[in-house]
């Protein structure tokens, strides 16, 4: 199934969020907006639930953290026990450092995987660029076909309305019908 | 923006009632403090105006680090820490009186030889009155700063003059610095000192990362109490406190990694002169001292901050406040106290007394410097920031 796709680009971060605060009105969804730095208030203007990274961050933190803990106290107390500078071999101060350096590795390299497989950002993948600026200095808008209501007319309009330098309409490919993991998120 | 109505702060009849009430209250206990515990009574005085000290000295932190990193979010709420650090040289002089009074009390070092050679610079340095004068620098120090500081941000109130901004850039650079070099030397003076044997060059951090947590805190108990009594409405929005608890968030994690720090440093090496500070501590009654102050200091609103959530909902927001200020005091009770009980059978509360003067002192002099200013720096260049922060 192909689905029609409409892009608008603007030139100032002001616009794109009125743009979608009177789009959002409108009944419209999102599939994605791409911005050259992170805009605050975006996500939330465009109802997107909030993102569940954070619960990725902390649970592999606090895996990792048990394991370090764990890990060194096998390692030290039971397993190959040494002495080192009369110290019980259940020195758990001397343990705290380690863990407190693996909880924040594998929290950092935790979620960063789980972001990347997310949106499939993996070695090997086709650049897609949806509209020339959009990875430079431009914030595009991305807003798929949803229902019936769809009506490009009224959404140039609109755009235009938020000075839009560019408005497109196109047919999405058949390999890119599938929604974003954010415009899932957003229909929720 | 000129034309937006500023909020005054009016603080109510009762809550002034109240203050003084506890005021006489605390006077009338650390007057019988002072004649049957008079050692603990005067470590008390020291723990609760070094409280108040610490949270002026931690506003002016909060003051200079905007400045200095031109922080745009934290302009509307400025007053707040402004009117804490305005306290500062009331607490300076009470501080200074009891550093005279009880001398001879709390720091009995003045005159021991027991390593048998007094040279002279030892001598010089464990004079009363170059004790005093030391503290006395350090006060005037900060008393400058702070003065200008806080005249430089009234007066642009009424000529929004953006050199007055540039002025109060360099002079919180220079305060920063200061700070870092007297607050150590206050800290060993006042504090290590209490324990004549005992060394820990990372006490002044430890004090300083303490003081500046503890001011964060303050900061966020006032901005909600005064949003809950309707004078910040127009202002603080939930980004707003999202801002103010990740700052206690992040030196939430500061004091507990420069408590550890302390910790295991001390640990590891195993020096008699450097662990006689955690056998005290970590014995007898003062071991429940100790579990208490790195739970409410660290390990409960660290848990309690890690979500977004949290930090966006003023009345979780203000409870993890509120631990962290408790938690500060018993923090400085667990410094102050068990070097001049030793050890006690049981938690001492003469010290605990003079508390209930100099908290409300503290607080009455914040309410009056909050009357007296308009709650917003409202000619600040970085105002309109401030306020369409989200």
């Amino acid at each position: 199934m192909s689905r029609q796709l409409f892009t608008a680009a603007f030139e100032r971060e002001e616009d794109l969020l009125h743009a979608v605060a009177d789009l959002r009105q409108a009944g419209y969804v999102f599939k994605d907006a791409y911005t050259p730095y992170p805009v605050h208030g975006l996500p939330e203007a465009m109802g997107l639930r909030p993102s569940r990274l954070p619960w990725v961050c902390f649970l592999c933190g606090l895996t990792g953290g048990i394991f370090a803990l764990l890990a060194q106290l096998y390692l030290s107390a039971v397993d190959w026990p040494i002495n080192i500078g009369g110290k019980p071999w259940n020195s758990s101060p001397a343990f705290i450092p380690i863990t407190f350096e693996i909880t924040v590795l594998s929290a950092g390299i935790g979620s960063l995987l789980a972001f990347l497989l997310r949106y499939k950002l993996l070695p090997g993948r086709q650049p897609s660029v949806l509209e020339e600026g959009c990875n430079d200095n431009l914030f595009v808008l991305a807003i798929p076909e949803h229902n019936a209501t769809f009506n490009p007319q009224e959404l140039k309009i609109i755009c235009n309305r938020h000075h839009a330098i560019r408005t497109d309409q196109r047919i999405e490919p058949d390999g890119q019908t599938k929604p974003t993991p954010a415009q899932q998120r957003g229909a929720a | 923006m000129t034309t937006m109505q500023l909020p005054t702060f009016i603080p109510r009849p009762a809550l002034l009632t109240r203050l003084r009430l506890l005021i006489a209250l605390g006077v009338i206990g650390t007057l019988v403090g002072l004649i049957a515990a008079p050692k603990l009574t005067l470590g008390g005085l020291l723990l609760g105006a070094c409280y108040s000290l610490g949270m002026g000295l931690g506003a002016m932190v909060i003051i200079s680090l905007s400045y200095i990193t031109k922080a745009g979010w934290s302009t509307a709420l400025r007053r707040i820490p402004e009117s804490m650090a305005a306290t500062l040289p009331l607490t300076c002089l009470i501080l200074l009186i009891i550093l005279a009074a009880g001398f001879y009390q709390l720091y009995p070092w003045f005159n021991s030889h027991e390593h048998g050679h007094a040279d002279a610079s030892l001598t010089l340095w464990r004079k009363p009155a170059f004790f005093l004068a030391r503290a006395a620098g350090c006060m005037i120090i900060w008393l400058i700063f702070s003065f200008a500081i806080l005249r430089n941000s009234r007066k642009q109130d009424l000529s929004g003059d953006l050199r007055l901004t540039h002025r109060n850039v360099g002079l919180s650079a220079v305060f920063l610095f200061a700070l870092a070099i007297t607050l150590s030397l206050a800290t060993f003076d006042w504090f290590m000192s209490l324990q004549p044997h005992w060394i820990s060059t990372m006490l002044g951090v430890y004090h300083f990362s303490g003081l500046f947590q503890s001011a964060i805190a303050a900061m966020i108990v006032i901005t909600i109490l005064l949003q809950r009594a309707g004078l910040l409405q127009q202002i603080v929005k939930p980004a707003h406190l999202h801002d103010l608890g990740k700052y206690l968030f992040c030196f939430t994690t500061f004091w507990g990694y420069i408590w550890f720090c302390q910790y295991m440093l001390i640990w590891y090496s195993n020096i008699p002169e450097e662990t006689s500070y955690f056998i005290l501590r970590h014995n007898g009654p003062w071991l429940a001292v100790a579990y208490v102050t790195v739970a409410m200091n660290w390990a409960i609103p660290f848990f309690g901050l890690l979500s977004a959530t949290t930090k966006r909902n003023d009345r979780l927001l203000f409870k993890l406040a509120v631990i962290v200020l408790i938690g500060h005091w018993i923090d400085l009770y667990g410094i102050i106290v068990p070097s001049l009980a030793g050890d006690a059978t049981m938690i001492d509360f003469w010290s605990v007394l003079p508390s209930l003067i100099l908290l409300p002192i503290f607080v009455l002099g914040m309410m009056r410097a909050l009357r007296a200013s308009p709650l917003m720096p409202a000619r600040d260049p970085m105002l309109v920031e401030s306020l369409h922060h989200h």
